[in-house]
């Protein structure tokens, strides 16, 4: 029988691994590109895995005075203070209310980790993207640029979101209003 | 702490200022005083809400806060704050962090500086003595109010242990 994860996550944590171990072992085939699916507002995204750190479940975020609303706060992460996004609101969705598997998701970009609040996590997928049309975006037109393309999953596309460029959008790269 | 050695910690006095948990340095607080409209001595004022993106207090509610005080080379200035908490005692190595890049580059208030670590909560801390270091003027909807006559020193405190 297999182990029980103890921990939010560690299944696909350990299918990161897995693929990066691959992935360097001489050779041996390219993987897939491997993907992070996440929930928000019941419309699906996806993460590239290559920015995955951690999954964390959702724990109580220190809020930060005098910074745009789509910084939630701050955790602390292993002894390390991490500014936590709402990608909700980055990519102007509307709120609802709170997800009952809501979560974060480090991402380390530039060395820089970073948390992504989002409603849910779904799993690790190979995703093959095509180029993205506008028409393809469901939510998030205003920030198009941070969308590397669009998925096929099951019978649905999703879009992949690009963590390199959405840390170095408008709006997180110089002070605002 | 001892000349010739490295400072290990820092004492820190805590206080809230509507849902957020900030604190500063504590020696840079000379006292605590509470603002009073009969109050003869008058120093000029800056209300935290308003750096924090808050509505200031009214009447009564704002009567309930405290004013951190802060001396500067042009006299003193003070901080009205919705409550004051205790002195915490921070190792530097293992309690206290920068601000997150991120946070750093997109905050609206030079003052905020860093954040520490106290039981399983993260204080913000500010800077209260850089505003009068860099001779911000105080805007007028934030001039000046009475203060009473007996201070609370907060070296008077307790810190933790």
């Amino acid at each position: 029988m297999p182990p029980v994860p103890t921990r939010p996550g560690e299944k696909i944590l350990e299918q990161v691994r897995r693929a990066r171990e691959h992935q360097l072992t001489p050779g041996a085939e390219p993987a897939a590109e491997q993907y992070l699916t996440v929930r928000l507002q019941g419309e699906w995204f996806a993460l590239r895995a290559d920015y995955l750190v951690e999954i964390l479940p959702l724990r109580r975020i220190t809020r930060v005075p005098s910074v745009p609303e789509l910084i939630v706060g701050v955790i602390n992460f292993r002894g390390e203070v991490l500014s936590v996004i709402d990608l909700k609101r980055f990519l102007a969705l509307p709120q609802g209310e709170p997800a009952a598997d809501a979560a974060i998701i480090v991402v380390e970009h530039d060395e820089i980790r970073t948390g992504l609040l989002v409603d849910g996590v779904g799993d690790l997928a190979p995703l093959s993207l095509r180029d993205l049309a506008d028409e393809s975006l469901g939510a998030g037109k205003a920030r198009c640029g941070c969308f590397e393309g669009v998925g096929r999953l099951g019978d649905g596309l999703v879009s992949a979101i690009n963590v390199g460029r959405l840390l170095q959008s408008e709006g997180m790269d110089a002070p605002t209003g | 702490m001892e000349h010739g050695t490295a400072q290990t910690s820092l004492a820190v006095l805590t206080f809230g200022v509507g849902p957020f948990l900030l604190g500063t340095e504590a020696s840079q607080v000379a006292r605590l005083v509470r603002p009073t409209f009969r109050g003869r001595d008058r120093i000029p004022v800056v209300d935290l809400r308003r750096r924090c993106g808050l509505e200031p207090p009214f009447g009564a509610a704002a009567a309930r806060g405290h004013l951190l005080v802060v001396p500067g080379a042009a006299g003193e200035m003070a901080y009205l704050v919705d409550q004051v908490g205790e002195i915490i005692t921070v190792n530097l190595a293992r309690q206290m962090w920068p601000l997150p890049p991120l946070i750093e580059r997109q905050k609206r208030w030079p003052q905020l500086w860093g954040v520490c670590e106290w039981r399983d909560e993260l204080v913000l801390l500010v800077d209260l003595a850089w505003e009068e270091a860099q001779g911000v003027r105080i805007q007028e909807s934030e001039e000046s109010v009475g203060v009473e006559s007996r201070p609370v020193d907060p070296r008077h405190l307790i810190p933790e242990p």
